[in-house]
């Protein structure tokens, strides 16, 4: 399998008073050039699984493994993008994307290669711009673009677009489906958008929360593009809605209940 | 900036310059301690005339460009330990608060006693008084870095040294500027101080000299002076310099 998660568990603090178990016992296999998508409410843990897969966060039980290669720190072979597009302020478009290449590339292989993914996401006109001058999109699409510059075997994505507005969320998303058909690289999605799990993904992992688990998996066999309207993406969307509706409240009333307000 | 708003400054320059010559004109103080707008104007053309009012703008200016960049220096040094070490942060950091707290005239005495009536006793008051509110700045600029962009560096496989050249330090620069902006205040307004109980030459020490000769026209033309660098300096250097660098890093 090309990635690989065996029991694979998360908690924080050390000592037993406040520990908080985020999941347990996650299993997952990916295939490799799969668009995977990993749907849960707030407070499952998927941000979690995800930076783990990044290598930003411990494992606290079982392992996480690339290629058969137990994962122990970050590593360019798995880039990231995360939900702030995360540029650098000093450097220009094209600076930031030739970021990860310095000392690993000569200057003019960085330099095309920047290039090239800039064309790929549509931004060679601002290469000499800086970040301050771009959109919340146009600075989400760079990261991208840095992130693919690296050539990494996966790349996480870690609610993306989660921060754009509607318009340009969509865009992105026809924009992200033609580079993953293009570059077939494996894509790790996270996102607690229902309609961008089912819209992007070959496959969607459900989690539940409190304790955060898999509760669901599916392959989302409707053709691309997949219009909002299709009969078999509203099926999906109203199937997944119905299995989260119940994590959602368990959520939303803990959440109130914390705010002592009585509910019922 | 646009006509109007330099003309309303103008206007209002020659509006208190006017009201200055008629209480001048009234004869209620005598000229030694009242003297008229103009006399002081043609004390300052006299002083820069004859020399002495650019030697000691010179000498002044020598103070203060080797006493900032020490200040600048060991400032950024103790800022960056404190910054990246908690322990060092936690065992000297409020020394470092109540170090920058203590009015700069207060170090003339002390460097005094150890320099003698020297220059270096002037440029040891400007490091004085520029270190420590460059190291707080300094401090902060590291310890408000983006913990994202040190994560994202991280997953591109730039960490530990290389993430503290090539992530830590650039996104310290806006703190940085402030911290710069700061020292200079802070060193300009110890080297008056220094130079006023120095035995020059330097601005200052002509502003004492002025005064130990009833010379009310020269106090007030070199107080101008003083006024004039440090608005001028603060508004055309620093301030834009900091400015620009707000609003490319994204913070304006």
């Amino acid at each position: 399998m090309f990635l690989e998660f065996e029991d694979t568990g998360k908690r924080f603090g050390e000592a037993t008073e406040n520990e908080f178990e985020v999941f347990k016992g996650v299993n997952i296999s990916i295939e490799n050039n799969q668009f995977v998508s990993i749907l849960g409410p707030s407070g499952c843990g998927k941000s979690t699984l995800l930076s783990m897969v990044a290598g930003l966060e411990d494992t606290s039980e079982g392992t996480i493994k690339l290629e058969g290669q137990e994962i122990t720190g970050p590593d360019p072979e798995r880039g990231m993008v995360f939900q702030q597009p995360s540029l650098f302020p000093w450097l220009t478009v094209r600076e930031n994307v030739m970021f990860p290449l310095k000392k690993k590339r000569s200057k003019k292989e960085a330099e095309a290669r920047a290039e090239h993914f800039l064309k790929m996401v549509h931004l060679s006109s601002s290469s000499s711009r800086y970040t301050y001058e771009l959109s919340g999109g146009m600075q989400q699409r760079v990261a991208i673009a840095r992130a693919l510059a690296m050539d990494p075997k996966v790349l996480l994505m870690d609610e993306p677009f989660g921060a754009l507005d509607e318009q340009t969320r969509h865009i992105l998303h026809r924009e992200l489906l033609s580079i993953w058909e293009e570059t077939r690289k494996t894509i790790l999605f996270v996102t607690h958008s229902i309609q961008e799990a089912i819209k992007l993904s070959d496959r969607v992992i459900v989690m539940g929360t409190r304790p955060g688990r898999i509760i669901a998996d599916f392959s989302i066999d409707v053709p691309r593009p997949r219009a909002r309207d299709d009969e078999n993406v509203i099926g999906w969307e109203k199937h997944v809605m119905e299995l989260l509706e119940k994590e959602i409240d368990k959520v939303l009333k803990e959440e109130l209940d914390n705010e002592s307000v009585s509910y019922n | 900036m646009n006509l109007s708003l330099i003309t309303k400054r103008i206007v209002f320059l020659v509006v208190v310059a006017g009201i200055w010559q008629g209480i001048y004109a009234l004869n209620i103080f005598e000229d030694i301690i009242f003297p008229s707008p103009l006399t002081v104007v043609s004390s300052l053309y006299e002083g820069f005339a004859d020399g002495d009012l650019v030697t000691a703008l010179g000498a002044s200016f020598r103070h203060l460009f080797s006493g900032l960049v020490l200040a600048i220096l060991f400032g950024t040094v103790l800022g960056v330990l404190l910054g990246k070490s908690r322990e060092a942060d936690e065992t000297a950091g409020m020394y470092l608060v109540a170090l920058q707290s203590i009015p700069s005239i207060v170090w003339v005495p002390l460097a005094i006693m150890i320099f003698g009536f020297s220059e270096a006793a002037v440029v040891f008051v400007v490091v004085l008084g520029g270190t420590f509110v460059m190291a707080l700045n300094v401090r902060s600029a590291i310890r408000s870095v983006p913990p994202h962009l040190l994560r994202a560096a991280r997953t591109m496989g730039v960490s530990g040294v290389s993430q503290f050249f090539r992530v830590e330090i650039p996104a310290s620069v806006p703190y940085f500027m402030s911290g710069l902006r700061l020292a200079w205040a802070f060193s300009w307004r110890a080297l008056m101080a220094g130079e006023l109980l120095s035995n020059g030459p330097g601005l200052g020490y002509s502003l004492r000299y002025a005064q130990d000769y009833a010379r009310m026209d020269q106090v007030i033309g070199i107080i101008i002076i003083i006024g004039v660098i440090g608005a001028v300096v603060d508004q055309l250097v620093f301030s834009k310099l900091e400015k620009n660098v707000m609003k490319r890093w994204g913070i304006l």
